[in-house]
């Protein structure tokens, strides 16, 4: 039997109900099964409403779904959120010493009075979330014990009076529930299964701890909201791998400084979200131009301007890809989910060493702060690869040395690569500089030197494309003919793909394209998919269709778009609708849709 | 097999410099690669690094591992090459605009972290490359093109500025004194931490006002006037009057060692916050912490 259950939990942020969920979310994965996890902040420092959603299944899950089954509210505000999802069938656990309910029509509700069992039972207020754990685990059958070792493990370290302290509150919510509740819904959590060999990480946890794997070992940056915690993650890591942490004055220096270890013969990289991208683009031409490898992510937020830094967009796209003066070989990438937050860092380095240029990460701010629990990676499994440093005893013609003097910028190669000299070594004494110059770097005006250098630049786009980017674009594509094909990107990926799952369950001929590799596009490949698909559509969360114009402009596809600039990522039923609605409207051609096209004003109040 | 001293002559690239005759910045090279013999750095250990602007071609004239950066972006490049490679010498070689305009922001992180870099600004008071505009640093009244009415703005005070920042080392010499550019930018590189040497160095085409004829004889040596470099409200106070030559036609320009105290640097620390941390080589640990507890 399947099984498949979301709770939500929502109070006042600092009242613990993001550790709620975070203890949920490792219960889970230890039973064995898939868990997807989606916190969001408030934008304040203090207080304000805050939540945490958990989905527990044993298929793979793609995101939080598109609601909740089981509702907890720590207070009146989390009930005033989210009543109208109280659909009939679902369940609201709440703290009756804060507010009472309206009448919802087939929602089971359990009233505990939260507030009071911390302050005047326990004592001690901050237990509040605990006691809310008890609850839910008594009313669900969540195993206890398991949330008892993460407790365990978490406060272990502030002495074994906290942990007993949370214990006693854990017991008196599962008391509470044993001595004054009777059940009367069905949702029940999974007996434990076969524990699996996982582990849990956030979006931009999954960035550091790639990048650690990648062998990064320098790493810069200015303080941004939703980029922050990467550097939070990475801190302590790179210092026991034997590289640093440096907080720049500003973004223009992180990059600056990034580019400057690189030069200095370690793999580096920074973090920041849009307006830092945009401190950095002067840097971005010049790693371009000198061929320096560094990695920049970028965890996108709702621009532009200040906009609205915690919330969720798909808005740098053009950004990544179009930026800067001039034109440079760069790649850009953009994992859909937390695992691919891991791996495709570790990919951004490798292609950053081995085609010696800037790549850029676009992730966002909902994909940074989503948990998901992924099969443990395999460290000796991983491919890294290093950079081509140059050895005098490696090149007796003197292919790369001429007049006494290494020739950094070679036009030998057929690729465009050429070996990187390393300070130290005197055989590899050279310049770098933003000016267009020769092979051995003196800066040169000339025509044929200048397209020359050009070309090579560029050669190394050709050779990526050729040999790397191909595994970048996740084709699930059954049908030979298909009615629609969907396109998608960044975390907007992971809600299509629940969509489409649940449309070809109703006997829809879809067919999706999830690229992962946004520049350079593998432009054969989104044809020949194009070719299979009576139309395309493109979900995205920005203004213009950042990726249908891409694809207009390189793939000359014609597709229609979705596009929502909320602050708030698709769910998959939006998804799923747009789709319907697509299919229902045979005549619609290329343009741009929105929420409102579909359900009127109505599409303000949807999510 | 006995190494040989590096000459002089040694430490210049096959590059020809691109300045106008008569550029100061050519006793700068002069006084770097004979800074680099006495020193008997290696070239290959040597990072050149600087701006965009005249001066900020010196590195390409240089023999060393050299990095041309973006305008006023030196110091960032410089501390990230410096923070990963610690054991090579990191020197920017920039001007007055990098340094004291677009790149301005970065001085005070530089200086009062104390990280071992030596920066050298070439201070012509005038924007050269882009032809004859004025500069931070240039005086009230100067004409350029953008300000053919003549400055109306105030100078900053390139000594003071960097003293207030924090700088173990600070110093200001002059090009029209190979010697005393010589022993100055040797004790800067020589000095562990921050260090920062302000060069004047007249700019012969577009600055008519400060040139070398006017220098000749105004420059006088504070340490020789018995300045003791490791008094910090003296320096400070005489470098308060740098630029008194600006509205006092009597006033001397002072050159020498300002300040100079040798305090921990940003790379020791960094060396033993390194080492309260357990180096580890297995990289799958930092993977495996974030299985959740085994219950």
């Amino acid at each position: 039997m399947t099984f498949d259950l979301t709770v939500k939990i929502g109070g006042e942020g600092g009242e613990g109900v993001i550790s709620a969920g975070d203890f949920l979310t490792e219960a889970a994965a230890r039973a064995g099964y898939y868990v997807v996890n989606f916190k969001s902040f408030p934008a304040e420092i203090k207080g304000g409403y805050a939540q945490s959603t958990v989905r527990v299944s044993d298929k793979k899950l793609y995101t939080t779904g598109d609601s909740f089954d089981i509702l907890c509210c720590f207070n009146g505000e989390a009930y005033e959120f989210n009543k109208k999802h109280l659909k009939p069938g679902t369940v609201l656990v709440y703290d009756s010493s804060d507010f009472e309910p309206e009448e919802h029509d087939g929602v089971m509700i359990y009233p505990v009075p939260l507030s009071y069992l911390a302050k005047d039972v326990m004592k001690a207020y901050i237990t509040k979330n605990v006691i809310a754990l008890g609850v839910l685990c008594e009313l669900f059958r969540i195993p206890v014990q398991s949330i008892k070792d993460s407790i365990k493990a978490k406060f272990i370290r502030k002495g074994e009076q906290v942990v007993d302290l949370n214990y006693k509150a854990i017991e008196l919510g599962v008391n509470y529930v044993r001595e004054n509740l009777k059940k009367v819904d069905e949702y029940l959590f999974p007996p434990p299964g076969e524990p699996k060999n996982v582990v849990i990480m956030e979006g931009n946890q999954a960035v550091a701890k790639g990048a650690v794997v990648a062998g990064c070992k320098f790493y810069a940056a200015y303080p941004i909201t939703p980029a922050t915690t990467v550097g939070n993650y990475i801190v302590e890591d790179i210092i026991r791998a034997g590289g640093w942490l440096y907080q720049a004055e500003d973004e223009i220096a992180s990059l600056g400084m990034a580019l400057g270890a690189s030069f200095a013969g370690v793999k580096a990289m920074t973090s920041t979200s849009g307006p830092g991208l945009c401190l950095m683009t002067e840097f971005l031409s010049y790693a371009g131009m000198t061929e320096l490898p560094v990695v920049i992510v970028d965890v996108q937020r709702a621009g532009p301007a200040t906009g609205m830094p915690t919330k969720h967009e798909q808005g740098d796209l053009y950004h990544a890809i179009y930026s800067g003066h001039g034109e440079i070989p760069r790649a850009v990438l953009a994992p859909t989910n937390v695992e691919e937050s891991f791996y495709l860092t570790v990919e951004a380095f490798n292609l950053a060493e081995k085609y010696q240029i800037p790549v850029i990460v676009l992730t966002d701010a909902s994909l940074s702060l989503r948990a998901e629990a992924f099969p443990t990676p395999a460290v000796k499994d991983i491919k890294v690869i290093d950079r081509w440093v140059y050895r005098a005893e490696e090149d007796p013609e003197g292919t790369f040395r001429r007049a006494g003097r290494f020739l950094r910028y070679s036009l030998s190669t057929e690729d465009g690569i050429t070996p990187m000299g390393i300070p130290g070594d005197p055989k590899a004494i050279h310049a770098i500089t933003g000016l267009e110059r020769q092979e051995n770097s003196d800066p040169r005006n000339r025509p044929d030197i200048r397209t020359w250098q050009m070309e090579k630049r560029f050669r190394k786009v050709k050779k990526l494309l050729e040999e790397d980017a191909e595994r970048f674009y996740e084709m699930d594509a059954p049908f030979e003919r298909s009615y629609i094909g969907v396109i998608a990107w960044g975390l907007t990926a992971s809600a299509t793909k629940e969509a489409v799952e649940r449309l070809r369950s109703k006997g829809k001929r879809i067919n999706a394209l999830y690229p992962k590799l946004l520049w350079p596009l593998k432009v054969s490949v989104v044809q020949d998919f194009a070719k299979r698909c009576e139309r395309i559509v493109i979900p995205e969360s920005n203004w213009s269709g950042q990726l249908a114009t891409l694809l207009k402009a390189e793939a000359n596809v014609r597709p229609i778009s979705y596009c929502v600039y909320r602050g708030e990522p698709f769910i998959p039923k939006e998804i799923e609708e747009f789709i319907e609605y697509v299919l229902e409207n045979p005549s619609l051609e290329e343009g741009v849709l929105t929420p409102s096209d579909l359900y009127g004003e109505k599409a303000y109040g949807l999510i | 097999m006995v190494e040989l001293q590096l000459k002089p002559a040694d430490y210049k690239s096959d590059v020809e410099p691109t300045w106008c005759s008569g550029c100061g910045d050519f006793g700068v090279v002069a006084a770097l690669t004979r800074t680099f013999s006495e020193l008997g750095l290696k070239p290959e250990n040597i990072v050149s690094v600087s701006g965009i602007g005249c001066s900020s071609r010196l590195p390409l004239f240089v023999k060393n591992y050299s990095v041309h950066t973006l305008h006023g972006r030196a110091i960032p490049v410089a501390i990230g090459i410096k923070l990963a490679r610690p054991d090579l010498t990191v020197i920017v070689e920039t001007g007055d605009g990098d340094m004291f305009s677009i790149g301005a922001g970065h001085n005070p992180h530089a200086a009062r972290r104390n990280i071992d870099i030596t920066v050298i600004c070439m201070d012509n008071q005038v924007y050269g490359l882009t032809k004859n505009q004025v500069s931070p640093t240039s005086r009230e009244g100067l004409y350029g093109s953008l300000t053919p009415y003549g400055s109306i703005d105030r100078p900053v005070n390139p000594v003071a500025t960097m003293l207030s920042y924090g700088a173990t080392f600070v110093a200001q010499t002059y090009a029209g004194n190979l010697k005393h550019m010589t022993d100055t930018i040797k004790k800067a590189i020589q000095h562990k931490g921050f260090s920062f040497v302000n060069v004047i160095s007249p700019c012969p085409t577009f600055n008519k006002v400060d040139t070398f004829q006017y220098y000749k004889g105004k420059v006088k040596d504070i340490n020789e006037q018995g300045h003791d470099p490791s008094d910090y409200r003296k320096a400070l106070d005489l470098a308060f009057h740098d630029l008194d030559h600006y509205y006092d036609p009597n006033a001397p320009v002072p050159i020498g060692v300002f300040y100079s105290s040798q305090t921990e640097t940003y790379d020791d620390r960094m060396m033993s916050v390194k080492k309260r941390y357990k180096q580890v080589e297995d990289l799958q640990s930092f993977v495996d912490a974030c299985k959740p507890k085994a219950i």
